[in-house]
């Protein structure tokens, strides 16, 4: 501990050098700024700063890289806030009460609080990394198939237990996503499916024109009806710093989000993106009024903005102790780490401990600068939604357009984005909650693939898998996270989740 | 109450039955087509299709069994099926209130504006490029959403235009659609230029 503690402190006196903090201040800026427009993403971000670190020190570049991911996480989900345009999946949750909060004039809270619960949960994961790095590595590798598999049912669960209203629509969304999951090449037998012999649908479908489609695209319909109507509220006096209250009531959601973002984003594949979706859940769980998720709660923000920050810097884990990039973003900072000459995985630790540490420094220090940097700018973020609407919605359709079609350069993929806009519209109107489809989406290859191996390996029986610990877990988890709101709700005498709901 | 003798009266009958059975029918396609009813319906066509075709699978790639390509999409159909089911069945019965198809088509078709002025945008994008079509699209738009003047609006398209294709081409150095009818890089050529100046 003592030797960690030592390494942490070698790792600061270096990531403190004038010339790093430089680097890492123009890294947050960057990945901000780049964090706002959708399309990019954080591997997209940190792929765009490749040709720029290479002219850098090892240390240098490998901490702007570290602080340009921070930077992204925080500016995708400023844009999820107050436009309720995500740039990637991480994003997405803050649209649910994010979004709400600022069309109630509470952009600002809402956006200090990501900020705040960024900082301390980027400390907690800090501490994790120092402590738990090594022991977690190895807890991770003991995962097989049949556990990942039962860990994306969970995750699946889980958030259709947090839609709105009716289990079997929020169920229908998941299985919406599922399917358009499994568009496009078979990972096992390459059999291409639903393709229909077009080739631009051999990848599937554009996961960004999904999510924009459903939510920025539906977004700009739902309003253009309601300025039709003139149903439209007036423009909001927007409070831009949080209260003390707040900050309170948020503290506990953000050392749980914190905790559990850690934890996710140590398991390869998991991501911070099912990481705050898992936070968003529980958080809702356990809130004394779950039915008001989803309308504005605090909570519902500073749970999963904790935790998708907490599992950003987790993924780093596996990279670092294995040499196993756990996701698209930490596989391009491997491919940096190679091009930099850095060979990562165990060895790391004995052989180059000035870049690991100063890497675990920076993420941290990223995390400080994030603060300065954007807490006095969200005044200026917030003068955005004064705009009128008829400014502001075209500009939130050519945002989404150009960011699909520099993500795949196809003008088919922009055709998907309409459909779903339309799709999404819909689902708005009647009820159908958006957040499952998007994690269907985003975890449907994954569970497929271990579904099928988990078959393989029990010859089919099903029951076998019961034999797993961690499987029985996960299933337990599950089942409890579907039906504890309801058992809640009875015991409370809050409102019943019922299985559907009656308009 | 058939009378045989009087043909005007077995005629009103004849209708009478035919319109109990025609309300009777709407009544049954109401439960299918009612608010939300609709979106489910058009769901699980889509899943029956979806389950259909994991037949082709097999045929391109040989009998698969539990771990083939078909396995998990039909877990994934009789999942959404029994969704399905169970939608309907708790659902209940609909609303006896009537609804004007036609005005309700007309106002769909209003509300969707946005959406149509959006693939006529796209239809456009490579044909006239990324700067003209952006620049009709958000002007169009923004006279729609209640702009006054085309000048106005046509100020705020140029401006918007100008700003999105300074980030994203010069920016993030995006490749954008040039134009097939009226390229205007080789109208204005300083545009690459500069871009090839950051480029360095």
């Amino acid at each position: 501990m003592g030797n960690t503690w030592g390494l942490l402190m070698d790792g600061f006196a270096i990531a403190l050098q004038w010339q790093y903090i430089v680097y890492a201040v123009t890294g947050c800026f960057l990945g901000t700024v780049i964090g706002v427009l959708p399309g990019v993403g954080s591997a997209g971000a940190l792929a765009m700063m490749l040709p720029i670190i290479f002219k850098l020190d090892p240390t240098g570049a490998v901490m702007m890289l570290a602080a340009t991911y921070t930077g992204v996480m925080y500016g995708g989900s400023t844009a999820s806030i107050l436009l309720r345009v995500p740039g990637d999946t991480s994003a997405v949750v803050a649209c649910l009460d994010g979004h709400e909060m600022a069309k109630q004039g509470r952009a600002g809270p809402a956006l200090c609080i990501a900020a705040i619960g960024s900082y301390i949960a980027g400390t907690i994961a800090v501490v994790g990394m120092m402590l738990l790095a090594p022991p977690l590595a190895d807890i991770a590798l003991q995962f097989t198939a049949p556990e990942y598999f039962m860990l994306y049912v969970f995750g699946l669960t889980a958030v259709a237990s947090f839609a709105s209203d009716s289990l079997v629509k929020a169920l229908m969304s998941m299985v919406l996503g599922l399917m358009i999951a499994t568009i496009g090449e078979d990972i096992m037998t390459g059999n291409r499916r639903y393709t229909f012999g077009h080739e631009a649908l051999w990848d599937g479908i554009n996961f960004l024109a999904v999510t924009l489609g459903l939510f920025a695209v539906s977004e700009v319909l739902v309003n253009t009806k309601k300025l039709r109507e003139d149903s439209l509220g007036t423009i909001l006096e927007h409070r831009i710093y949080i209260k003390f209250s707040e900050f309170v009531e948020s503290i506990g959601s953000i050392f749980r989000g914190g905790t559990i973002g850690f934890l996710i984003g140590v398991l390869p594949g998991a991501g911070a993106g099912i990481a705050s979706f898992v936070s968003y859940s529980i958080e809702r769980q356990i809130h004394r009024t779950p039915d008001k998720f989803g309308s504005g709660v605090i909570q519902g923000v500073a749970g999963p903005e904790s935790a998708n920050n907490a599992a950003s810097a987790g993924s780093f884990v596996p990279m670092l102790a294995l040499g196993v990039p756990g996701s698209a973003t930490t596989a391009v900072m491997l491919g940096a780490f190679l091009i930099l000459d850095i060979d990562a995985g165990p060895l790391m630790f004995q052989e180059r401990p000035d870049i690991i540490w100063s890497l675990i420094a920076a993420l941290y220090i990223g995390n400080i600068i994030l603060l300065v940097l954007n807490l006095p700018m969200i005044g200026v973020f917030v003068q955005i939604l004064k705009m009128p609407m008829r400014v502001l919605l075209p500009l939130i359709m050519v945002i989404s357009i150009t960011g699909v079609y520099l993500n795949d350069g196809l003008v088919w993929s922009i055709s998907f984005l309409l459909l779903f806009g339309l799709i999404g519209y819909y689902m708005r109107i009647y009820g159908f909650p958006l957040a499952p489809v998007i994690l269907g989406r985003v975890l449907g290859l994954k569970m497929e693939l271990s579904f099928r191996q988990s078959m393989v390996m029990t010859q089919g029986d099903i029951w076998l898998l019961l034999e797993r610990p961690i499987v029985c877990l996960f299933l337990f988890l599950s089942v409890g996270s579907l039906f504890l709101p309801q058992i809640l709700a009875r015991i409370t005498g809050n409102k019943k989740v019922v299985l559907d709901d009656d308009d | 109450m058939s009378s045989p003798g009087f043909p005007a009266a077995t005629f009103i009958n004849k209708r009478l039955k035919l319109f109990k059975k025609a309300e009777k029918m709407r009544e049954i396609v109401s439960i299918f087509t009612y608010g939300d009813r609709l979106l489910v319906t058009f769901f699980a066509i889509l899943l029956i299709l979806y389950g259909l075709e994991t037949y082709s699978f097999l045929q391109a790639s040989g009998g698969e069994g539990l771990v083939g390509s078909a396995s998990f999409p039909r877990v994934i159909t009789v999942f959404g099926l029994m969704l399905v089911v169970i939608f309907f069945v708790t659902k209940g019965r609909v609303s006896k209130e009537k609804v004007d198809i036609n005005q309700r088509v007309i106002a769909e078709f209003i509300d969707l504006v946005p959406l149509w002025l959006a693939i006529a945008y796209v239809a456009c994008f490579e044909f006239l490029g990324y700067i003209i079509a952006t620049f009709l699209y958000v002007t169009a738009n923004m006279k729609y959403l209640g702009q006054k003047s085309w000048g106005g609006s046509a100020v705020y398209g140029l401006s918007l235009t100008v700003t999105l294709f300074t980030i994203f081409y010069y920016g993030l150095l995006g490749e954008l659609p040039r134009g097939d009818l009226l390229n205007v890089h080789d109208i204005l050529p300083f545009l690459d230029d500069i871009r090839r100046w950051i480029k360095g």
